[in-house]
């Protein structure tokens, strides 16, 4: 999958002023975060598991990202479905915007489902201020609709239009 | 030829029928009658029961040596089209049955829940085979005469000799005259006529529930029904005497029903049911079954397989190959091993459950060595019946399971049995009283009184109580139809997961419909009706306890890094049998109701097979027989024990001579009472069923005067009878009772070992059990849990355990434990939470929360990490406008923006917040509601000199 486009994010008061005061996200669509990031230069995986961190989170500093080790249990979407069980370490990489920065929207109990970028140092999970997409709990309709996305090799108007969520 | 009644319309054809299939049977008994039908519009649901009501007056004959002719079942149906055609089909062979079921199951896939779209243009595709009978155009058909006659050609193109027309009397003085014209009709089109009294009920006497059921049908009351009444009791079924008389002048119709019906030869037992082939995967059923048992038996047991499993698992495989029941094994493998490479969590029960197979193919966990009973018990030889396995899933997943068997066998070769739904109390009384226009108050009253209401209605000194005249007319009626209406089919539903799977095309042995819920299909039979001509079922059942187990094993994963399964569990733990014998079990399987934790400091289990017993004692069975004081002593050594017999004592042994299991109760039947094993298993039949049809007192003479004859107390003899009726719904056999030991031992080790992580999974599985979340969460901390609350920055949807900062973990209540809360919302507010917010508005802005869950969440007091206690929070809440936020003009621009003053709401007390917890969440981690009482409640205390603060 490729990568393109950029987050629904706003930061009022930017606009206004030098003092930041709000941070304002839009929910994302997950059929549009994914013919985002089908046609992004970047590959990206589909995985559906829990994260649990190995590491703990360095400090913030100013315009970097923060990285973090992860272990990663879950499985693999592939054009059938998806694969077998597996564990494998992956990256968690937190990026913010002022100081407002991402998070996960799981527990280590929990599963997720997200997209998961293919790096030379292996698969990072991009986490945003504002929520992009790239996960997102996992219910039966999203993951049906990313299948047929997947098939399809894009998601089409109507699955936008199904996956509005207001 | 003998007169053979082709059209019986049974209560199958729902709200139409006025009599049950078997009592048709019966009635075509007493006439003589060589064949008869049962017909239901565009169904074939209710022949089972005929045909097996034919084949137990067979057998009892049989048994009784009498002589008498018992009527063959013709299966078949009336078909109604979308148009409003109509007619009686009946397949002369099994392909024509096959094509039969196909028609019916491609008319009712076409349409939603419980209806049918047959066009006519189904019948001239597949009706090859059939035996067609037209309803004469003069009793129904809306296209009138010419659009009849049209369709009735191109039936006769299609088909031939194959049509006749049906010559059916209205009993309104003008029969005669339009015998004449259906037999002028029929010469004209160049078919026979065949005589048929339609009746809609077995006998007259069922007229006016005939007509009651009429007016539920199109919701009037009986005093308006007008000419949709029967307007007189003749449309009941008639022996040959009757219909030739009735038919002067033509007699030959009444004759040629009985050349039709000897031209159908097709039976219901020749529904041969063929199992599933891929589950063989190429290899012969048995060798793969005897491989992957052998490999299963190393995999359980990785230190060598002892000599006794060894042996027992070859004995299995013998008697298993000697029947043929490899494919079903393997069916039930199949199933297992795709929840496994799923990761959810499943056990298996029911009669053959407990084998060293099933333990070896992993269904079961239950280790083979601590069952007594020997497995011809459950796979018998004589009894030639599939042996039982119902499978137990995570409920939350078991849809996974049901779709798995949907896409791995097709839909056109699986699908759910149907339950009928049949008039019980409530249902009875209130639709019969609506017809028979009982005001509403009346008919609450009534339903009030259900229990009191036995067969013969309620006693006349109870509606006295309710304040009604038990002579008085209407009333009276009523309540004899309601006693009539009780048994009644109302609707077909769908069974709670037995599945049907076949080799073949499942809808050319039984038509196939839609159910209400989306993607699934249901047969037209239940399960008594599948049982009864052999069919394969496979039970995919759900069980709560599994979810919170699966999920508290997830758990201990996730936070210790261990991994358990239910077969890998520390065994014979003696913490744990120590917080049993202490009663402390809330939330424990099976073990946590009033009387179960009662039973426990009683019975103190102290091993495995102590919690089979106590599975199984606390059972209305037992209870029922009073079999629980006498063990309960025997245990305690308060009471010697003995045996009946010898013989009983190698039955009861293991149970100190108390008989608690279902087979020990049949076996009593056998060894104590005399019984063949064919009358035991008939036994135990008719007691699970015996609430819909009673026959179980045929038994109970045969059973006080088998064991009396056998040397046995008379009293102990009606005891274990007491307990054989017990047993009926509710008893558990031992391999039942095993299987639900286990996840007792599983559940306890849990509460025992990892009470914060149980208590989460407990709560992350409602609902279910006994306790609300409220004990739970007491209970929990009672065991020195630490529980968090809900907030906005920490919680999920799901409770958590996190971190306690001192090294161990606490439970982190869930978003899911608001009233009113979505999971979709709270997904948002973790997803968009990000390093945390820092106002209530903040939610709004950045999860797109909407001002009303702000307010729920509010209530919930879940913003307290941010500074602001209940009502500031909801303040906050309240002052935000809009379903989403501006994201452009967050900011307030200078000058625009009004200045809110700081306002200083006043603190709520202690009493007022722990009420709005509950209000909220249904619980509180503040203090419990009578601590705030106990001053109140302090001998001594004068409220009005110390005023509470």
């Amino acid at each position: 999958m490729k990568r393109a486009g950029l987050l629904f994010i706003t930061i009022a008061g930017l606009f206004f002023g030098a003092e930041v005061q709000a941070l304002s996200c839009m929910r994302p669509n997950l059929a549009e975060a994914f013919n985002r990031f089908q046609a992004s230069d970047d590959t990206y995986v589909i995985a559906l598991g829990k994260v649990r961190p190995t590491d703990k989170q360095p400090p913030y500093v100013e315009g970097r990202p923060r990285k973090m080790a992860a272990e990663l249990s879950g499985r693999f979407m592939g054009l059938d479905g998806f694969g077998a069980q597996t564990s494998r370490s992956m990256t968690i990489q937190t990026h913010c915007l002022a100081h407002w920065c991402g998070g996960l929207p799981a527990s280590p109990d929990q599963e997720q489902l997200m997209f998961l970028r293919r790096a030379a140092d292996g698969l990072i999970l991009d986490m945003q201020a504002c929520p992009d997409g790239s996960l997102t709990l996992p219910t039966k309709d999203r993951i049906e609709l990313l299948q047929s996305c997947l098939k399809q090799g894009k998601c089409t108007g109507s699955d936008l239009q199904k996956m509005e969520t207001r | 030829m003998a007169f053979v009644e082709l059209c019986n319309t049974s209560n199958f054809t729902f709200l139409g029928g006025g009599s049950h299939a078997e009592e048709y049977a019966r009635q075509a008994f007493e006439f003589a009658m060589p064949a008869m039908a049962v017909t239901d519009v565009n169904s074939v649901a209710g022949i089972v029961r005929a045909h097996v009501e034919l084949r137990e007056i067979a057998r009892k004959l049989r048994e009784t040596g009498e002589q008498a002719i018992v009527p063959r079942l013709l299966p078949a149906t009336r078909l109604e089209t979308v148009d409003g055609f109509s007619m009686v089909a009946l397949p002369r062979d099994r392909t024509a049955w096959g094509r039969l079921c196909q028609m019916l199951t491609q008319a009712k896939q076409r349409a939603g829940k419980g209806e049918c779209l047959l066009q006519f243009e189904d019948i001239l595709e597949q009706g090859e085979g059939l035996e067609f009978l037209l309803l004469p155009v003069s009793t129904i058909y809306p296209r009138g005469a010419q659009g009849w006659q049209a369709r009735a050609q191109q039936l006769i193109r299609r088909f031939g000799t194959a049509v006749s027309v049906l010559m059916a009397p209205c009993y309104d003085g003008q029969d005669s005259v339009r015998f004449n014209a259906v037999a002028k009709q029929a010469r004209w089109l160049g078919l026979q006529t065949v005589a048929s009294a339609t009746p809609v009920m077995h006998r007259g006497s069922r007229r006016r529930l005939s007509d009651v059921l009429t007016c539920i049908r199109e919701s009037l009351r009986i005093d308006d029904i007008g000419d949709k009444a029967l307007s007189n009791a003749e449309r009941h079924m008639r022996d040959e005497a009757a219909m030739l008389r009735l038919f002067e002048g033509h007699e030959d119709a009444v004759h040629r029903s009985g050349e039709i019906a000897d031209r159908c030869r097709f039976s219901l037992d020749e529904l041969k049911y063929e199992y599933p082939s891929e589950i063989s995967v190429g290899e012969a059923p048995q060798a793969r079954l005897e491989r992957l048992s052998r490999e299963g038996l190393k995999w359980r047991y990785p230190e060598g397989v002892p000599e006794r499993v060894s042996r027992m698992l070859t004995h299995e495989l013998t008697l298993i190959g000697k029947l043929g029941y490899a494919p079903y094994f393997l069916t039930v493998h199949d199933l297992v091993d795709f929840a496994r490479s799923r990761n959810i969590l499943c056990q298996g029960r029911g009669s053959a459950a407990n084998s060293v197979a099933c333990f070896a193919l992993g269904v079961t966990s239950v280790s083979p060595e601590v069952g007594t009973m020997v497995f011809e018990r459950f796979v018998s030889e004589a009894r030639d019946e599939p042996p039982d396995i119902d499978v137990d899933f995570e409920h939350e997943r078991r849809e996974e399971v049901i779709q798995y068997i949907y896409e791995r066998y097709g839909r056109h070769r699986a699908g759910l049995c149907a339950t009928v739904v049949h008039y019980r109390g409530k249902r009875a009384i209130r639709e019969v009283g609506r017809a028979m226009g009982l005001s509403g108050d009346t008919i609450s009253a009534l339903s009030s009184q259900l229990w009191g209401w036995g067969g013969g209605g309620l006693p006349e000194q109870q509606l006295r109580e309710l304040g009604l005249d038990p002579n008085e007319p209407r009333l009276k009626q009523t309540l004899d139809l309601v006693d009539q209406i009780i048994g009644f089919p109302r609707h077909l539903s769908q069974h709670v997961g037995g599945f049907v799977i076949t080799e073949g095309a499942l809808d050319a042995l039984v038509p196939i419909e839609n159910a209400a819920m989306e993607g699934r299909t249901v047969i037209c039979w239940d399960k008594d009706d599948i049982d009864a001509l052999g069919i394969l079922k496979v039970d995919v059942l759900s069980l709560g306890m599994l979810t919170c187990i699966r999920k508290a094993f997830d758990l201990i994963e996730n936070h210790h890094g261990t991994e358990y399964t239910l077969a890998s569990l520390p065994p014979e733990d003696p913490k744990v049998y120590d917080m049993l014998c202490e009663a402390d079990s809330l939330g424990v399987f099976q073990v946590e109701s009033r009387a179960q934790m009662n039973f426990l400091p009683r019975m103190r289990p102290r091993t495995f097979y102590d919690l089979v017993i106590e599975v199984a004692i606390i059972r209305p069975g037992p209870i029922q027989g009073d079999m629980v004081h006498p063990f309960i002593r025997r245990r305690q050594g308060l009471e010697e024990v003995s045996f009946p017999s010898d013989a009983l004592g190698e039955v009861l042994g293991k149970t100190l001579g108390v008989p608690l299991f279902q087979e020990q109760a049949m076996q009593i039947a056998i060894i104590g009472a005399g019984f063949t094993p064919e009358q035991a298993d008939r036994l135990r039949r008719s007691l699970a069923t015996f609430k819909k049809h009673g026959n179980v007192s045929e038994f109970r003479d045969l059973f006080l005067s088998g064991m009396a004859k056998n040397g046995y107390d008379e009293d102990f003899a009606a005891r274990c009878f007491g307990q054989i009726e017990g047993f009926g719904s509710y008893g558990f056999p031992e391999s039942h009772a095993a299987s639900f030991a286990l996840l007792v031992y599983a559940s306890a080790w849990l509460k025992c070992h990892h009470p914060g992580i149980f208590a989460c999974a407990l709560l992350n599985s409602q609902p279910m059990g006994f306790y609300a979340p409220a004990q739970i969460v007491r209970d929990a901390r009672e065991h020195g849990v630490i529980v968090r609350p809900i907030c906005i920055n920490a919680s999920y949807w799901d409770n958590v355990m996190e971190p306690d900062g001192r090294g161990g973990l606490a439970l982190r209540l869930g978003f899911r434990q608001i009233r009113k809360m979505r999971e979709e919302e709270a997904t948002w507010i973790c997803s968009a939470r990000g390093n945390g917010y820092t106002e209530v508005e903040d939610v709004w802005r950045r999860a797109g929360t909407p001002p009303h869950v702000l307010e729920v969440l509010a209530e919930a007091d879940a913003f307290a990490a941010l500074g602001d206690n209940r009502r500031e929070a909801l303040w906050h809440a309240k002052a935000v406008k809009g379903a989403a936020p501006l994201p452009l003009f967050a900011q307030e621009l200078d000058g625009e923006g009004l200045e809110e003053l700081p306002v200083t709401l006043p603190e709520m007390s202690e009493g007022e917040n722990v009420v709005e917890d509950y209000v909220s969440m249904r619980l509180t981690l503040r203090a419990h509601p009578m601590a705030l009482l106990r001053p109140l409640l302090t001998p001594g205390f004068d409220p009005v000199e110390k005023p509470q603060k």
